[in-house]
């Protein structure tokens, strides 16, 4: 006797399969997408100084890979209304421009990231967090 | 002021919604849940103040909205102040936080107005639309606070 139900249930049983797979997916992403806010940066000040490789402008924040002597840094900028304030716009920061972020690194010691209150391109200063440049 | 924020964001307990795994989107999550269930009771009553729905007498409704409200807000607004002191320095000159708060006083008042036009038998619309206008405008500015 054929069980009628045996298609739904394949279907449902492949739905189930797939919507693990992409669970365990999630979890193999790297966390960077998750440095938001100050959160996962320290309350030490830092300073990295070097090359950049690529810039992003856009949401939620910005973002500019840094290549430093020990490797490239994924530095973090403002959402992208907070830099333009900052007086940071497409064409600001270009590849090849040698910058010097000064902000907080990552909490993870492991990871070469941080997130810049003070961006420094060639002679020109942007406070993109004056509010927080106070006691540095 | 400054000084007071920089000392919140120093405090242990902003130190503990930055350092710990599960403290932080725990804390978010249940505020999202808190102003999802507030303004959903708001909503339905201002929807009938508005005039829809007049097959549900606004007594009752009231009965079971207002309790909801203020269950929803006891959960919002501490959840909300630890999400302020995590990031109180920046927190503390964003315009979108401060237009939140305004908009929320505007509708705690206007709540107000509408319990003592209440008791005199009265419902007016315009304290629906108030209310509507204003607790969207909680809403969008809550939102818009991580963009500015």
């Amino acid at each position: 006797m054929r069980r009628p139900t045996t298609a739904a249930a394949l279907s449902r049983r492949r739905l189930l399969l797939g919507g693990a797979a992409l669970a365990v997916a999630a979890t193999q992403l790297r966390p960077a997408a998750a440095h938001h806010g100050w959160r996962s940066f320290g309350d030490t000040p830092f300073e990295l100084s070097g090359t950049v490789e690529e810039v992003f402008l856009g949401n939620p924040h910005g973002e500019l890979a840094v290549r430093a002597d020990d490797g490239v840094w994924e530095v973090g900028l403002g959402p992208p209304y907070r830099n333009r304030r900052a007086g940071i716009e497409e064409g600001t920061i270009a590849v090849g421009d040698r910058v010097t972020a000064i902000g907080k690194r990552a909490r993870d010691p492991e990871e070469r990231a941080m997130k810049t209150e003070r961006l420094i391109v060639g002679e020109r200063t942007y406070d993109i967090y004056p509010e927080r440049l106070r006691d540095s | 002021m400054t000084a007071l924020l920089f000392w919140l964001e120093g405090s242990l307990l902003a130190e503990a919604m930055r350092q710990s795994l599960w403290l932080y989107p725990l804390v978010n999550t249940l505020h999202v849940l808190a102003a999802a269930a507030l303004f959903g009771a708001v909503l339905l009553t201002d929807l009938r103040l508005l005039g829809l729905g007049r097959r549900l007498a606004l007594e009752p409704l009231l009965a079971l909205a207002l309790p909801t409200v203020w269950a929803a807000f006891a959960v919002a607004l501490p959840t909300g102040l630890l999400l302020f002191a995590s990031e109180a320095v920046v927190h503390g000159a964003n315009p979108f936080l401060r237009a939140k708060l305004l908009l929320l006083a505007g509708a705690g008042l206007n709540a107000l107005l509408f319990a003592r036009l209440r008791r005199r038998g009265r419902q007016p619309r315009a304290s629906g639309l108030a209310s509507l206008a204003l607790w969207l405008g909680v809403l969008v500015c809550g939102r818009l606070i991580a963009y500015w």
